[in-house]
């Protein structure tokens, strides 16, 4: 196992400390840059076969890295913001989805399904979203592959485009952190563009972003439920459905778990660690560090795996739904943070 | 010589417990895996270990 990782990890260091070493002569943060160069090696070349493994591993050395980065979130800050953050967080995720689920059903008329598990994607946390609300409303692999991709090229084009409309609209670094970690799909590229505009809004970022991605269980609950009442007459399949629909909703608290994303408790000791005067000043900064290190290796992989000849499947009326609700959602929610922070 | 086979066979090359450890984490989900190797980096710069930018 050791050893079919490591080839990977080692290209995605590659990629990674190429893509710092560019950064120093050309005007691109390193993180955009490193996401930007994986995408043109694995789109030019591919993921060799003997580095796959190792660079699947990027989705651990980004929560590892936010784990890591707790050490530097100031407790005091994120008590001040909590109950802020808290109802914005509820706000925008709820009418995320209810926009796109409106949207994709009667203006798109893309089918229920993929509508569903668009709006979870587009309001909590991109592809980890559409495949555990998937599991609970056992969807066809087609519709969660379609909506997966669809959150994809937003993920994808979104990474480069936050920065340059925060800068241009010279955006605070709170409230450009806080933006985007209401507003962008997934985790990783949420990271990326938070820490590409500075060190304080990409903590900011991934604070709201994990406040985020922790109402994934109930979302997932929700849909689960919802669907199960509905009973078959949406199905794909029916008879396999309903009866796994039925199953996904009657497991409540433990499917709350197991759809919570754990790592957020690991960020959450890191922190009150951190606050509680057991790593003095050297010592985050060493983790700052660590965690750079950590999302560099993550936004390689990242990079690598875009695969744009599966973006091109996207068909226009999923982008046009999630386009208009994340226009009118991003706008509204960008005015409201500007006016709270 | 290739890469790959510089690379241990199996971690019992490694030594007892490094061996029983991976293993164990190598068996976890990616949540939990990237929550043990954070508190891990914690561990290890608050016992004196340094991390270069």
């Amino acid at each position: 196992m050791l050893r079919r990782i490591v080839p990977g990890v080692a290209l995605l260091l590659t990629v990674g400390v190429t893509a710092r070493a560019l950064s120093a002569a050309i005007p691109v943060d390193h993180l955009i840059l490193t996401i930007f160069l994986g995408l043109v090696l694995g789109t030019v070349y591919g993921v060799p076969v003997w580095a796959q493994d190792g660079v699947a591993t990027h989705k651990v050395w980004l929560e590892a890295g936010i784990v890591v980065m707790g050490a530097s979130v100031a407790l005091d800050r994120v008590v001040a913001a909590g109950p802020v953050l808290v109802v914005l967080v509820i706000g925008t995720v709820t009418t995320t989805a209810l926009v796109v689920e409106l949207l994709a059903r009667y203006v798109f008329a893309v089918h229920e399904k993929t509508g569903s598990l668009l709006a979870a994607g587009s309001s909590i946390c991109g592809v980890s979203a559409v495949v555990a609300i998937a599991e609970g409303i056992d969807v066809d692999e087609s519709r969660i592959a379609y909506a997966a991709a669809t959150v994809l090229l937003f993920d994808a084009a979104m990474v480069f485009v936050y920065p340059l409309i925060g800068h241009a609209l010279g955006l605070s670094s709170t409230v450009f952190g806080v933006w985007t970690g209401l507003t962008m799909f997934s985790t990783g590229p949420v990271t990326a563009a938070g820490f590409a505009f500075s060190e304080t809004a990409g903590e900011w970022s991934v604070l709201v972003k994990l406040t985020r991605n922790a109402t994934i269980g109930v979302a997932a609950i929700a849909y689960a439920v919802y669907y199960a009442r509905r009973g078959s007459t949406v199905g794909d399949s029916e008879t396999r459905e309903s009866a796994a629909v039925g199953d996904g909703a009657s497991r409540g608290l433990g499917y709350l778990w197991e759809t919570f994303p754990k790592f957020i408790f690991g960020f959450l000791v890191t922190m009150l660690a951190a606050n509680s005067g057991l790593l003095d000043a050297g010592q985050v900064a060493s983790l700052a560090n660590a965690s750079d290190w950590a999302f560099l290796l993550a936004f390689a992989g990242l990079g690598l795996e875009v695969d744009v000849g599966e973006l091109r499947t996207v068909g226009y009326r999923p982008v046009l739904a999630v386009l208009v609700a994340l226009v009118t959602v991003a706008s509204t929610t960008l005015l409201i943070v500007q006016t709270v922070f | 010589m290739t890469l790959d086979s510089l690379l241990p066979n199996r971690f019992e090359s490694l030594g007892w417990p490094l061996d029983t450890v991976l293993r164990w984490w190598i068996g976890l989900d990616d949540d939990w895996q990237a929550v043990y190797l954070g508190l891990l980096s914690v561990v290890a710069v608050r016992l004196g270990v340094h991390v270069p930018w």
